[in-house]
């Protein structure tokens, strides 16, 4: 099989599939409610994105054909530009020598092992494939570079500059390939890897010990360290146009020249010879002949473990592994079974009673330690900012608990052939999914509180007036589980409606665009549902505050918080009515 | 007791499984069987109640999975080919949270029986993760077998397993269907459900295509040959109305005729 036949054949899978996983993403969108969310996300990314890069790729920006960095710099200032990013190149490159593993292995999946290794394909011909298919992914990352570089520098034109991104990219990439090979074959005849990387990092200080030599020699020639932007970048320029540095970063200098080319003609001159380097390069790499396939398979091997261990755990890949965590409480066979969801939560969160006593007891100590320490009255005077730390993480740790309750959703609705199998209704695993988030955020909160109390109070002067001591944590701790609900609500309202955002990872074809507008659409509807189910709540709590100062503050805040809270958990309630619905409608048949 | 009535499943315009009816009494143990793709699992699935069906009655224990899902899902057990352990939960824990919401009363004595049972006692405080195949097929089933359940249905619960755990898991289910249960099992190993089952039903494109007790559906596409068995009756079947596929062409016959073996 010669390489033609495999570049079509790697065309035809390529195109294929990426045919499929659009065709199976349209097909998704028949449901409306993904339909509206990939209306949504297309408009986000065209006005965000898609109207730079369209404008970009077809006319010159700003009226400025060439690099967006380089077409306004003077000759010297280009020059500068080019050698310190020949250096970078240099030094990229270098790193894959230094870094590299022993054995070479190119990146295939074990699907493209299995397919490719038996068949009657050359060595070569596996690496031109390699190269073929990597080309794609230079390609995007080539368009993203130019855009996010496009983005911050205006100005250029949209395929020199992609064209000069790609040249680096393709490069590094072909000389890494190259440099593993010769590693294998160099460790294959005895070099051991930490005196090829020795070897390698005193190429990098004789490389930098050159030119950092050639620097000193010329300012001390001037009369010293420059003190001011343009004498170092005078000094820079001639660092790099003058002594070893043209030498030196010779060929890297080729490399990144079409990338700060200024204009077409510019372009055309220095891509030619950048093109002879990358044809080196490949020529390096193609006539290489290193047995590759044995890594190759170890090396895919353990990457589809690690993503089937990853996948099965329900986490991302290289999470660690698992330990075992005790319960927080002993589970009673009987009762709600929305506990059981609730306890198993606590478990997954690390969530220790002990561990909350140990930092009651870390503030004890502290609070007793700034009382009895010698310098008693430095220490007094810290006091105040001790009690803010606790009450900081106190205001912030909703935040926390709404995270914990939507991951844990997001999680659980993988398994929700499993749960589905449960004698559980949709409330009560609503239920569950937010009593875990909730208890131990409020457990966390109560510690902190305390801590508050704690520096807060002194025998001589008090901090804060003992009614607001004691009444704004128990406003807070009656409001707050409500609040984290609240804020929690639209994120599992979302992942129940859209599970297949969820699935997608494991079986699907991936969120697509219509994710980014499901997103888009969330993050509006949580600002207007929150200010919406606010308003009575704050009505009703400022109200009842009046009303409660007519007698004393305390009673003031304890029915401030008692009015909120019943108006808002009547909320809740709704609303957990309302996202059980949405669970026991979940059909996993149609969420592909 | 399981009752289907007229079950469908509809994909789109697609009909997975089509007006399916059949009954498995306690004590029965029906293999399902039937080629890829001819919705046997979505038969399952929806019996377990994890996808709705379209139309038809679904009757488990006497209930209705669709008007008292909660009530029907409390007597049933259902083993999927890949155990779903959580990945945080030792095995003693997965015990006590399915026992919970099964609000199982006699967890705390039922526990280390099936433990004991299934020789899990030494894993009790072990993570899947640390666990074989095998090993999380035994957890699952002592997940499921917890509450007691009179409807079990299994999916391919053979897959992965050793000659000695097959023959446990054999004995285990056989046991179960003599304690009252009514078993359904999904597979693809004919002889294992010759061995162990009582009735037997083919799905073909979705629909019925047999359903009975072994013999009389051994006797029913016998066509007068005698000692007709499972693996021949579900060809006949898989093969019935079907054009037989196009023979591949041959090689042209080498004139130097193959190597001698050595």
């Amino acid at each position: 099989m010669n390489t033609w036949s495999v570049i079509q054949a790697l065309f035809f899978l390529q195109s294929r599939s990426l045919w499929n996983r659009l065709r199976t993403r349209i097909r998704r969108l028949r449901q409306p409610k993904y339909l509206v969310g990939a209306v949504v996300g297309l408009a986000y990314f065209y006005i965000y994105v898609g109207r730079f890069v369209l404008g970009g790729l077809f006319f010159p920006r700003s009226g400025t054909p060439g690099s967006p960095m380089a077409a306004g710099f003077d000759l010297n200032q280009r020059q500068l530009l080019e050698g310190m990013a020949a250096t970078g190149v240099f030094f990229f490159m270098l790193g894959a020598w230094v870094f590299a593993g022993p054995r070479s292995a190119l990146a295939f999946t074990e699907t493209e092992l299995a397919h490719l290794l038996p068949a009657p394909i050359s060595r070569r011909t596996l690496i031109r494939y390699k190269l073929a298919s990597l080309q794609t992914g230079l390609l995007i990352s080539s368009l993203v570079l130019w855009f996010l570089a496009g983005r911050l520098l205006a100005g250029g034109h949209a395929l020199l500059r992609i064209g000069g991104w790609w040249v680096v990219l393709a490069a590094l990439s072909l000389h890494a390939l190259g440099a593993s090979f010769v590693v294998q074959r160099l460790t294959e005849r005895g070099l051991s890897s930490w005196l090829r990387r020795t070897l390698g990092c005193l190429v990098g200080f004789a490389v930098g010990g050159a030119l950092v030599w050639w620097s000193r020699s010329t300012f001390l020639a001037e009369g010293g360290i420059p003190s001011s932007f343009d004498a170092w970048r005078s000094l820079g320029h001639h660092a790099f146009t003058s002594g070893p540095a043209p030498w030196l970063l010779g060929p890297f200098r080729l490399l990144v020249r079409p990338w700060l080319a200024t204009s077409g003609t510019e372009f055309a001159i220095a891509i030619g010879p950048a093109l002879l380097v990358l044809a080196g390069l490949f020529l390096w790499v193609d006539r290489s002949d290193v047995a590759f396939e044995e890594a190759s398979l170890e090396r895919a091997r353990r990457w589809a473990d690690r993503i089937a261990d990853a996948s099965s755990r329900q986490h991302r890949v290289g999470m660690p592994k698992p330990t075992v965590r005790p319960a927080a409480f002993s589970l009673r066979p009987e009762g709600n079974p929305a506990v059981a969801l609730a306890w198993k939560h606590l478990i997954e969160l690390r969530f220790r009673p002990r561990n909350h006593a140990i930092a009651m007891g870390v503030f004890v100590l502290a609070a007793v330690g700034i009382r009895v320490a010698p310098d008693a009255e430095i220490l007094e005077s810290l006091r105040n900012s001790a009690a803010l730390l606790p009450l900081g993480m106190a205001c912030i740790m909703p935040i926390f608990g709404v995270m914990e309750i939507t991951t844990r959703v997001r999680q659980d609705l993988r398994m929700v052939d499993h749960y589905k199998t449960m004698p559980l209704t949709g409330q009560q695993f609503v239920v569950g999914e937010f009593l875990g988030g909730v208890g131990s955020t409020v457990c966390r909160q109560v510690v902190c509180f305390i801590g508050v109390a704690l520096f807060a109070m002194a025998p001589d002067s008090l901090v804060v007036p003992w009614p607001i001591l004691l009444g704004v944590p128990v406003a807070l701790l009656t409001v707050g589980p409500g609040l984290i609900m609240l804020l929690a609500i639209l994120p599992v309202a979302a992942a129940l409606l859209f599970p297949a955002w969820m699935q997608s990872t494991k079986d699907g074809p991936g969120p697509g665009l219509e994710a980014t507008g499901q997103r888009v659409i969330l993050a509006v509807a949580q600002l207007i549902t929150l200010s919406v189910s606010l308003i009575p709540v704050a009505l009703v709590s400022v109200g009842m505050f009046w009303l409660g100062l007519l007698v004393s503050p305390w009673v003031a805040f304890v029915l401030a918080g008692a009015g909120g809270a019943a108006i808002l958990y009547a909320e809740i309630a709704v609303a957990i009515v309302f996202l059980g619905k949405a669970y026991d409608a979940i059909d996993v048949s149609q969420e592909q | 007791m399981i009752e289907v009535s007229q079950l469908t499943k509809l994909y789109g315009d697609f009909a997975a499984v089509s007006e399916l009816s059949f009954t498995v009494q306690p004590g029965q143990l029906l293999g399902l069987v039937g080629p890829n793709g001819a919705g046997k699992t979505t038969c399952l699935r929806c019996l377990a109640g994890i996808i709705p069906a379209t139309r038809g009655t679904l009757r488990l224990a006497g209930y209705d999975l669709a008007t008292d899902p909660i009530a029907a899902k409390r007597h049933l057990a259902f083993f999927a080919d890949e155990p779903r352990l959580f990945e945080y939960l030792t095995v003693a824990q997965h015990l006590a949270f399915v026992a919970r919401i099964y609000g199982v009363k006699d967890a705390e004595v039922r526990a280390p029986c099936l433990l004991e049972e299934l020789e899990l006692s030494d894993k009790r405080d072990s993570l899947p993760g640390e666990l074989s195949r095998g090993m999380k097929q035994k957890v699952a089933l002592a997940c499921g077998l917890i509450h007691s359940p009179t409807v079990i249905l299994f999916d391919e619960p053979l897959t992965g397993l050793d000659p000695l755990a097959i023959r446990r898991t054999k004995e285990t289910i056989r046991r179960l269907a003599r304690d009252g249960a009514s078993v359904i099992i999904s597979s693809h190993l004919l002889h294992l459900l010759e061995e162990i089952c009582t009735h037997i039903l083919v799905v073909k494109r979705g629909v019925r295509a047999a359903f009975g007790s072994l013999q009389e559906v051994r006797e029913q596409f016998a066509h007068g040959d005698s000692g007709v068995d499972l693996e021949e009756v579900f060809m006949r079947i898989a093969t019935q109305g079907d054009k037989p596929p196009p023979l591949l062409p041959l090689p042209p016959p080498d004139s130097a005729g193959p190597p001698p073996l050595t």
